[in-house]
């Protein structure tokens, strides 16, 4: 693995200089995560419209069933409202990430050739022939994250209730908090990057999904620190906003109830276009060297 | 062109949506929410607050009360403007609010409970213990089955106990543990029912009568096993054996039928836990 990764050898300063060069020179690259941000922002807007009138008569419904009629009155609805704007990504990456992934992957991979886009549809379509597959490794992505998730919260249950944390006479509340943001977040970084080759061999070489998944997770190993540190230093910019969305009661009680929507709308900006943006275009650019070398 | 008349046409159609947002259910409890804000500042320190302050407070509420007389705000809103009263010290002004709530009121007994529970406690605050009890005890005649009438006897015996009064406060317990057995023997097999034998429960602990308490949990046990979860009942009576009686074989017995009777409870983990310390 080192061996492969020192014949390839793509320095971070050349990555990102490469990175910044084909956004300034192709800024449609940046048109798919504005459009997947704008759907987010008006979902989130919705969200935050659920106790009003007439949204409660439709909307109102679900909430009362699922989690309790206390989330339809202000502001105990802000503190569902980090949750709902979660599960809505989810369900907006699943349905429109394979579009919104697919052409900035497409956009990228021209940018990189110093070529121009010349029609919005060829892309689009292209990128439509292979929506289900992309679909499949969203998919597969979203329910391993969250078979881990259960996981880890069973594994730091146990470690509350041991004899351990007795003996340290620890905080359980603060064991509890620290330990789940920090295995969450390393599963996540680490999922990210077994997938995150897989875009670009579906939509650029033409692979089959499974084919496409087996090789990006073999070009993840054989580049494993490079692609780490691309997956790591975009969400780096989002812990941040982890940290504050775990804390929305604090948020309510020291500053005012609308700032946990403040701290939404920055997540879902930061999200799509630092996080999503970066990454996306920084594995299409190791993908293209990479196999250009192979 | 075409984008931008598109784009004027989706405006239009949120505005006309959120137009009906203006005074809704929701716009209300947020102006409400910012009023109780600056209340409970107020209430949390009230010395360090200045008469003015305590002035705007009551005519916000006051306002509110007027702008939306029917709306169910509108009664905690009238109780936060007795508690500023009796934080003003103006015990009279509060107590005539509160007993003008108890006319407007009067189909509703549960805020006719709440409403004494207050007079009580404003009584309490001037000192006079005895007009404090003679609130309280006509919760329990005149509201007995509310959440109030019910925890009320006990609440009598917390009064002399805050007070040092230890032969009023082990008299008070035991005129409770009457009064709960008078509504078990009136409704039997209820929730009621459930409630006081609870509440019982609760009154041999604070008399330190232990074995009472255990009969008491047990028999809830055998009454109600199959009406309500008693996974928190055998957690109590493993404590009480290991904290008070110190008879840790019995504990661990306790606990173990816990485990077994209720393997997916959320004190299963803990009584694991404690079995092994035991």
């Amino acid at each position: 693995m080192i061996r492969e990764e020192k014949k390839n050898n793509v320095s971070l300063i050349e990555l990102y200089h490469e990175l910044f060069q084909a956004l300034i020179s192709q800024k449609k690259v940046i048109f798919p995560f504005l459009f997947f941000a704008l759907v987010e922002l008006v979902f989130l807007v919705l969200i935050y419209l659920i106790p009003r009138q007439p949204f409660i008569k439709f909307l109102g419904p679900p909430i009362r069933v699922f989690w309790g009629e206390v989330y339809l009155h202000y502001p105990s609805n802000f503190l569902l409202l980090p949750k709902l704007a979660s599960l809505s990504r989810n369900f907006l990456s699943l349905f429109i990430g394979p579009l919104t992934t697919g052409l900035a992957v497409r956009f990228a991979v021209l940018a990189f050739s110093k070529k121009t886009v010349l029609k919005w549809s060829n892309e689009l379509i292209l990128v439509l022939k292979k929506y289900w597959s992309l679909f499949f490794v969203i998919l597969t992505v979203i329910i391993i994250f969250n078979i881990f998730l259960k996981i880890n919260l069973h594994i730091v249950k146990s470690i509350i209730f041991s004899n351990i944390m007795s003996f340290l006479k620890l905080n359980s509340q603060i064991i509890y908090s620290v330990s789940m943001l920090t295995l969450n977040f390393l599963i996540a970084i680490f999922l990210q990057c077994l997938f995150i080759y897989s875009v670009p061999f579906i939509i650029v070489a033409q692979n089959g999904v499974f084919k496409a998944i087996g090789k990006g997770i073999l070009l993840f190993f054989k580049n494993f620190w490079i692609t780490f540190i691309i997956v790591v230093l975009p969400f780096l910019f989002y812990i941040p906003i982890i940290i504050l969305q775990d804390n929305t009661t604090k948020i309510i009680e020291k500053m005012f109830p609308e700032f946990v929507l403040y701290i939404c709308i920055i997540g879902t900006l930061v999200n799509a276009l630092i996080v999503d943006l970066f990454m996306t275009v920084a594995s299409t650019y190791l993908y293209l060297k990479y196999t250009k070398n192979q | 062109m075409r984008q931008t008349r598109f784009l004027y046409l989706i405006c239009c159609l949120f505005v006309v949506i959120l137009s009906g947002c203006e005074n809704d259910q929701y716009a209300i409890e947020r102006q409400y929410w910012k009023i109780m804000k600056e209340t409970k500042i107020i209430l949390l320190n009230p010395t360090a607050n200045p008469a003015k302050k305590f002035g705007e407070c009551i005519a916000k509420l006051e306002k509110f009360i007027r702008q939306y007389p029917k709306n169910i705000l509108t009664v905690d809103a009238q109780f936060n403007i007795a508690k500023l009263y009796f934080a003003k010290k103006e015990y009279e002004n509060g107590r005539k609010l509160l007993n003008e709530m108890l006319k407007n009121y009067s189909q509703s007994p549960i805020i006719c409970s709440e409403i004494l529970v207050q007079l009580g406690q404003s009584y309490q605050l001037e000192g006079k213990i005895d007009s404090a009890i003679l609130e309280y005890e006509k919760i329990i005649n005149e509201y007995p089955l509310t959440p109030n009438g019910l925890r009320m006897p006990i609440l009598i015996a917390q009064v002399y106990k805050s007070e040092h009064i230890p032969e009023k406060m082990n008299y008070a317990y035991q005129r409770a543990v009457k009064h709960y057995e008078g509504l078990i023997q009136k409704y039997p097999n209820s929730p009621i029912a459930l409630e006081c034998y609870k509440l019982i429960a609760s009154c041999y602990t604070e008399l330190r009568q232990w074995g009472k308490a255990i009969q008491t949990l047990e028999e809830i046990i055998q009454k109600f096993q199959s009406k309500a979860s008693m996974d928190r009942i055998l957690f109590d009576i493993a404590l009480i054996y290991q904290q008070k009686l110190n008879d840790n074989q019995k504990a661990r017995e306790t606990l173990q039928r816990l485990i077994n009777d209720f393997p997916q409870s959320r004190l299963t983990a803990t009584a694991k836990s404690l079995i092994k310390k035991l």
